[in-house]
């Protein structure tokens, strides 16, 4: 098992619940309740218990409880099988595991697309049917 | 007996509805409008600009239009997705392209 | 019994309730409810009454404090505000502005 670099973590645990502005540069997972905006450089996480009404901007974003509110994030959302999700996201991908909810926008960065799509239309074009 | 399955190989311009009573693989490019009783698969080389209606739908290409598959949606890691879905349940896999409206019922707790 | 500690790059501005421990090393401005024990942590700055059972302040506070328990006023603490509380005890170099009530 890798070592990952021990990051700050803020854990807002399950008996604490915050209303207002959170502003912060460190990673955040909220297993409580929150109301009001969250704001972090680092990764978000939203755990199985918490429930969250904001709008939240962070790197990555883990939905695995519930998030009412819009997601700006600089990476990758990921609403995870207990994750409940009502809102716009705005990121880089958007992964959605199967058991998940989730109703909104979804805006994604068309970087790898642009990749993607090129590989499919080349093969369309030669009409033959090659399997990678 | 099964339903059968159609496939689609090559380059299909419709106007109108293509519908299919089983499930139908598209293999090619196609434009138009789908509605497919049963399972309906993009594969990786399927390229469609069709508003589509399906019970379950499997994208692992090109996929543009109104999307309404109750069953479920899944949208593979290759698949390059745009449009608004209509599903009761959706996968979208890790690498997947997805932009659009998605419109599902979601539980949320007391509180929210 | 889990304690959330406020990370010192966290800034803060609202209502904290609850039932579990708090530990503040970052910046809070509102108002703080916790059924538990509070710490606010050296370079911790609170600006928001603390209502709580016990509070330890090793950093600043400016507002009023009530605590069902007790108030440690830590070495090199700042305390802009009054006090009721139980019981106290404060180190010495502690710096407190304001009365401190003890209503046994």
């Amino acid at each position: 098992m890798s070592k990952k670099v021990q990051e700050n973590i803020t854990i807002f645990h399950k008996d604490i619940s915050f209303t207002g502005k959170v502003a912060g540069d460190e990673a955040i997972a909220v297993a409580g309740h929150m109301e009001g905006t969250i704001q972090t450089s680092q990764d978000l996480t939203i755990e199985k218990t918490g429930t969250v009404k904001a709008d939240v901007k962070a790197a990555n974003v883990t939905v695995s409880g519930a998030l009412v509110g819009n997601v700006d994030s600089k990476g990758v959302v990921s609403i995870t099988k207990t994750g409940r999700m009502v809102g716009d996201v705005k990121a880089d991908q958007i992964i959605i595991q199967s058991g998940a909810q989730y109703k909104g926008s979804v805006i994604t960065k068309a970087s790898s697309a642009g990749k993607k799509s090129q590989q499919i239309s080349r093969k369309s074009a030669s009409g033959s049917k090659t399997k990678r | 007996m099964a339903d059968p399955i159609s496939n689609i190989e090559g380059d299909i311009r419709v106007n109108g509805t293509l519908s299919c009573d089983g499930d139908l693989i598209i293999d090619g490019q196609l434009e138009g409008q789908l509605s497919v009783k049963g399972k309906l698969t993009i594969t990786e080389l399927g390229n469609v600009s069709a508003d589509t209606k399906a019970a379950n739908l499997m994208v692992a290409g090109k996929l543009n239009g109104k999307i309404k598959a109750e069953k479920g949606v899944l949208i593979k890691s290759s698949a390059s997705v745009v449009g608004p879905v209509e599903t009761n349940s959706i996968v979208i896999e890790e690498g997947a392209d997805y932009s659009g409206t998605i419109n599902m019922n979601v539980e949320l707790p007391k509180g929210l | 019994m889990p304690v959330t500690t406020i990370g010192r790059s966290l800034i803060l501005n609202g209502e904290l309730q609850g039932k579990d421990g708090l530990s503040v090393q970052g910046i809070v401005k509102g108002k703080i409810e916790i059924d538990n024990i509070v710490t606010v942590e050296k370079g911790a700055v609170i600006k928001a009454d603390i209502k709580a059972k016990d509070v330890q302040i090793a950093g600043e506070v400016k507002g009023n404090i009530s605590a069902s328990g007790y108030v440690h006023y830590m070495k090199d603490c700042t305390v802009i505000g009054n006090t009721t509380t139980a019981r106290i005890l404060i180190a010495d170099g502690a710096s407190i502005k304001g009365s401190v009530h003890i209503d046994i």
